[in-house]
């Protein structure tokens, strides 16, 4: 299998204005994860952990303090569309139709338009939004904008496809339709990706590996393998070692009462 | 503004017309002091015909937006760049701010009888005057429109593999486009304003100098006619401005 992703050692610290100079907050330390090509891996863990600090820092937004972070054998050292991030906001360009949205990318790099052309028109009919590519992003629910989240990080054909919370802020039928739709985007283009939530069912039903982090220092606390077949129905939510997955991951997710505040 | 509520705007703007011709041409208002609405319409056709001070009504007319467009454009052309590079550079704006934050608060007429020493009574002085009123707004604007930008949409933009100088066009500064064209608005009724003011000095043209030159000989109905064509052509402006904005910034506030 092909190493994707590699973080070794990696730590990231912020100094903090309200403390006393020079004592640093660690974020995320001792993050050791390898990610191979067309898994799908999800992080949990409670807010604060560190997960968003690490995506940050794979999506090349934020510069680890120290510690090995590669793609494909490369350092991570800028923001890169190999690395296309669904964000947790509908966060496009407003000004754009959602096609421009898709071939801004591409377009900007210098792809000829035959290239990108249907390419774009492919992952627009991937994601469902073929009738809406000249629709503006305010004339879209919020699963059809993460849909064009989802179609403008793939048309660059990404080595890693990262999402924050990318359905956190969608009601419980849109997650629903939204997860479905991801594991089909999945059959058709296997892409890697790292998937960052604070919903364990969703983890589990996305997931081959489930990271759980832990606070205080944000590293990983375990790493559970999720064993159902692919493709995935909704079916395996019934299954009862997805109920056993969830009862322990959610019991080492609640705070020890010593770290309880 | 809905159907319902145009009634009652063009119900008060036909009161306020009713009012003024009951009163003059009635006979209860001195003519001398308030021309009536027919006196008006007179003196419209009479400027028309034969001009005012030598000049025909139309050049009066257009030396006044001559200036003002004049000043106002200079203005984008120089303040929207300036706004948005300050809006995005730290050193920039700690350079500039001292110097905006000292001559923003001054009343530009106070600068016109220096612009005057300086330029003469040509059309330099009119110009640069409505050009130092309106800069401080597009820049101010442009800045802040920039600081505004949300992280997110330029982390999409660094996302997507935009350069530094792709970043700035293809997404600063459409994203700042809302603020730009509230600047733009803000200076053009700034200009519109100024024009009048300029042309108090040293003019021997203008719509400014029309109302000053005809008060001074108690020529009231001129004066009159000459504030009311410079209200029609601010008012006919304000719109095609918000015309192009509501075109151009569809998405804006959705």
């Amino acid at each position: 299998m092909t190493e994707v992703l590699v973080s070794r050692g990696l730590e990231k610290c912020f100094s903090s204005p309200g403390r006393a100079s020079g004592e640093r907050i660690k974020a995320v330390i001792d993050f050791n994860l390898v990610i191979e090509a067309e898994e799908i891996i999800c992080i949990v863990g409670p807010s604060g952990c560190g997960k968003s600090t690490f995506l940050d820092m794979v999506a090349g937004f934020t510069e680890p303090t120290s510690g090995l972070l590669e793609i494909m054998g490369e350092e991570i050292n800028r923001p890169s569309p190999d690395r296309g991030v669904v964000f947790q906001q509908p966060v496009l360009f407003p000004w754009l139709s959602v096609y421009d949205n898709v071939v801004l990318g591409p377009k900007s790099r210098g792809v000829k338009p035959g290239d990108y052309g249907p390419e774009a028109d492919r992952v627009l009919k991937s994601v469902g939004l073929e009738k809406f590519r000249d629709h503006y992003p305010y004339q879209l629910s919020g699963g059809m904008k993460q849909r064009a989240q989802i179609a403008r990080v793939l048309v660059a054909g990404p080595k890693l496809i990262l999402m924050d919370e990318p359905f956190g802020a969608l009601d419980a039928q849109m997650r629903i339709n939204m997860h479905e739709l991801l594991i089909s985007v999945w059959q058709e283009y296997k892409p890697t990706i790292l998937f960052i939530t604070h919903d364990v069912e969703e983890a589990l039903f996305l997931a081959d590996r489930v990271i759980v982090m832990s606070q205080h220092p944000g590293t990983i606390a375990r790493i559970y393998d999720i064993p159902f077949e692919r493709p995935r129905t909704y079916a395996i939510t019934a299954d009862p070692r997805f109920a056993e997955a969830r009862a322990e991951i959610v019991e080492l997710l609640r705070a020890k009462p010593e770290e309880r505040q | 503004m809905t159907t319902s509520y145009r009634w009652y705007s063009m119900a008060s703007g036909a009161a306020l017309l009713a009012l003024w011709s009951v009163l003059t041409l009635s006979g209860l208002v001195d003519e001398r002091s308030l021309p009536s609405p027919v006196t008006l319409a007179q003196t419209f056709a009479d400027l028309l015909a034969r001009g005012y001070s030598g000049s025909p009504l139309w050049s009066h007319v257009g030396v006044s937006i001559f200036r003002a467009l004049a000043g106002f454009s200079l203005a984008i052309l120089i303040g929207v760049p300036l706004g948005l590079l300050i809006g995005r550079h730290k050193v920039l704006e700690a350079v500039f701010a001292p110097i905006i934050g000292f001559f923003r608060p001054i009343p530009p007429i106070a600068f016109i009888t220096l612009f005057v020493f300086y330029f003469g009574i040509g059309e330099g002085p009119k110009i640069g005057l409505i050009f130092m009123a309106c800069l401080w707004y597009v820049v101010l604007n442009s800045a802040e429109g920039v600081r505004n930008i949300p992280d997110l949409i330029i982390r999409a933009g660094e996302n997507i593999g935009l350069t530094r100088t792709q970043l700035f066009f293809k997404v600063v500064l459409p994203a700042a486009l809302p603020a730009i064209m509230t600047a733009i608005r803000a200076a053009s009724s700034i200009s519109w304003t100024l024009v009048v003011a300029s042309e108090l000095i040293g003019a021997q043209a203008g719509l400014g100098f029309m109302i000053l030159d005809s008060a001074q000989y108690f020529n009231l109905p001129v004066t009159y006619v000459g504030i009311i064509i410079i209200g029609l052509i601010g008012l006919v402006w304000e719109l095609a401005i918000s015309a192009v904005q509501r075109r151009v910034l569809h998405w804006q506030g959705k």
